[in-house]
């Protein structure tokens, strides 16, 4: 392959709050899990297997964030999630015998998808990240880590608290993949001045922030976002391009708007009578999405007036956009190589939970643009971050700006009037674990020990940023509220026993057992 | 949503933390979010600290003072100027408030919460130093370059 003239860096990023309930046999916000990997955990998977196995040559990025991995990896939600694509399949041959026409067509087309994507979940005996790890040793993926649990940096009051959020991170990933990480995604793309100075000191050597923040440095990069700038703490950052990302994600522009691509709201859990979906929804009753979409996009008409979904026809259309994709690459990279002088980089970063959950087609659209630069030879090639800087010979000083992707670029999104109650108490957690961590770190009492492990991670669960997302999106409002309430309270009661040294050993191990995720965890991450 | 393993799922929030704190966080460059507890303490502290004569001159009462500093992303150096400053008055003890602030105006900014009478601030706790993003481009081009050294993490 002749030098490319462009590099293209996909991004995915994959999270999903830390969402475990043993105590119940069906937990709706649990689902949340179970749908992703269906939709795009596995078919992401399958569509980089695919590309592997035809030996074609590709670089992407995924980010994996703790509290994703902490699920995948557990054993119960792994149990849970094999009972889910199993139901998915009966759910398939029930809807063989109901239907007939069109609808069998299309629930012969799901039932045949869903029993494929199960048989893939038990071929690699449900260890979705030792898949992933496998194709990171193939050197195809660059796996990088992402905050704790996905706390929203700008919002922390204590240095000890993003630190903790860093450093927690990186040692998850090394522990679920083997390897220290290169690369971390700062949830939301949430930067301040200071965090830059944390990654160094954790070992990361690069990050993303939206394109303003990049434009809005001070002194202004040359190159805006086509290449890597360097901080003055030596860290390196990735500006998003704003042209890629827009194809994708624009509601008006974005090619999931599509009218052959499927309806993602349309499902038979909300069309079908419950006499006939009952065993497929909440044993409540409560409709939730069930997978079996039969309907298209159609346009911008109701609901009852979309049309049947053709696969085929949205599969052709999938090809025609990744051409058009790689089209506009490799014009964007003459106009910006000849603007610039330089070989441009384009970062593309997407939420990996828009391919095939929300965007069903979206994997396979991957895989073909994926394809389309390997067959086309170089003009554009794809590239990781770490490839990107192994070429870079120099890179520009710059301090770049307070910056995030959320709506309006800053931090509107989670500073608003309908979360900004969460933080009195987020802070006056930080400042009381801080404290803790300091006056107990020579201790040798395991069970002062386990105590203070646990407050830490009830604190990594309040700072979780979904929750604040989740009240000002308005959706699951009464489940992020009550999570916020019981991680604080949880935290609290147990700083209370720790200074009153009064620990209830019992209801530990029950909270232990509950709030599982970061076993390694060590509470001396905050008295630094 | 019941709670079947007694996990202070449905556990109240404190009201207050009986601590004197106020803090700030830029949430886009032209406005600001504070919110603030002020206990009996922090505001004798505070009364205690005001010249008599400014108390004199008024009644004194909870204020927010909000004061801007540093024309650049790198945090001020200590002792940086004020360049500047707006004081609130305040209502309650335990509340939050979102305030406008100048857009292209100072690019870090530090609350302090305390009593104010006759045109007199006395602070009973400050919050940390905040950011506030710039709205616009620099006009400054980077010139300066640093090699790239990739280095190797541990396997």
């Amino acid at each position: 392959m002749s030098q490319p003239r462009g590099l293209l860096s996909l991004v995915l990023h994959a999270h999903l709050p830390f969402i475990r309930h043993p105590e119940y046999r069906y937990h709706l916000e649990e689902n949340w899990l179970y749908e992703a990997v269906a939709a795009t955990y596995l078919p992401l998977l399958a569509a980089f297997r695919r590309l592997a196995r035809d030996n074609v040559r590709f670089r992407a990025t995924m980010s994996f964030s703790p509290p994703l991995t902490a699920m995948l990896a557990d054993g119960l939600l792994r149990s849970r999630t094999k009972n889910a694509l199993e139901r998915l399949v009966r759910l398939g041959d029930q809807e063989l015998q109901r239907n007939a026409g069109h609808h069998h067509t299309l629930a012969r087309f799901y039932r045949e998808r869903f029993g494929s994507l199960l048989e893939l979940y038990e071929d690699i005996d449900g260890d979705l990240l030792g898949a992933y790890r496998q194709l990171s040793d193939h050197g195809s993926l660059e796996l990088i880590t992402v905050g704790a649990t996905h706390g929203f940096l700008p919002t922390m009051r204590e240095p000890a608290a993003r630190r903790a959020q860093i450093r927690v991170a990186v040692d998850a990933h090394s522990a679920a993949f083997g390897r220290a990480p290169r690369g971390i995604w700062l949830p939301e793309c949430g930067y301040v001045p200071g965090v830059d100075e944390l990654l160094r000191e954790a070992g990361i050597q690069y990050f993303f922030v939206d394109s303003h923040g990049v434009d809005n440095a001070r002194p202004r990069p040359p190159h805006g976002t086509a290449a890597p700038v360097v901080l003055p703490s030596g860290v390196a950052v990735f500006g998003r391009d704003t042209e890629s990302s827009k194809q994708v994600w624009s509601a008006d522009e974005g090619y999931p708007g599509d009218p052959w691509y499927r309806d993602f709201y349309r499902d038979i859990g909300f069309d079908l009578p419950l006499s006939v979906i009952g065993d497929f929804v909440h044993p409540d009753g409560i409709r939730v999405h069930t997978g079996y979409k039969y309907h298209r996009v159609t346009g911008k008409v109701d609901l009852a007036d979309k049309l049947y979904y053709e696969p085929e026809r949205a599969a052709a259309q999938v090809l025609d956009h990744a051409r058009d994709f790689v089209d506009k690459r490799e014009a964007e990279t003459a106009r910006l190589g000849d603007a610039h002088g330089i070989r441009p980089v384009m970062v593309a970063p997407y939420d990996a939970e828009l391919y095939g959950h929300w965007w069903f087609e979206g994997p396979s659209f991957i895989e073909a643009v994926l394809r389309e630069l390997d067959a086309r030879g170089g003009g554009v090639a794809s590239a990781t971050p770490s490839e990107i800087l192994s070429q870079v010979a120099a890179t520009e000083v710059s301090a770049i700006s307070p910056s995030s992707w959320g709506d309006g670029g800053y931090f509107a999104v989670w500073i608003d009037e309908s979360n900004d109650w969460i933080y009195r108490h987020q802070h006056a957690a930080e400042e009381r674990m801080v404290a803790l961590a300091r006056a107990h770190a020579g201790t040798r009492d395991p069970l002062v020990v386990r105590a203070l492990d646990q407050a830490a991670r009830e604190l990594l669960l309040l700072q979780s940023s979904d929750w604040a997302f989740i009240l000002k999106g308005g959706t699951a409002i009464g489940y992020a509220t009550s999570r916020v309430k019981a991680h604080v309270a949880r935290f609290r009661r147990l700083c209370s026993e720790v200074e009153a040294a009064t620990i209830d050993q019992d209801w530990l191990t029950d909270l232990e057992r509950r709030d599982n995720l970061f076993p390694n965890l060590d509470f001396r991450v905050y008295a630094k | 949503m019941s709670e079947p393993w007694g996990m202070l799922d449905d556990a109240a929030l404190p009201e207050r933390y009986d601590v004197d704190r106020v803090h700030v966080m830029a949430r886009d460059p032209r406005m600001l979010f504070v919110y603030w507890e002020l206990t009996e303490r922090g505001r004798a502290a505070a009364l205690a600290a005001l010249p008599g004569a400014a108390r004199a001159q008024g009644i004194p009462r909870p204020a927010l003072r909000l004061r801007g500093l540093g024309d650049d992303i790198a945090p001020p150096p200590p002792g940086a100027a004020v360049s500047h400053e707006l004081v609130l008055l305040v209502d309650q003890d335990v509340s939050s408030a979102y305030i406008e602030w100048p857009g292209g105006g100072p690019r870090w900014v530090r609350a302090e919460l305390g009593m104010a009478s006759g045109g007199v601030f006395a602070a009973a706790c400050s919050s940390p130093l905040a950011p506030v993003p710039p709205a616009d481009p620099s006009a400054a081009l980077a010139r300066a370059t640093s090699p790239w050294r990739h280095r190797e993490t541990a396997q």
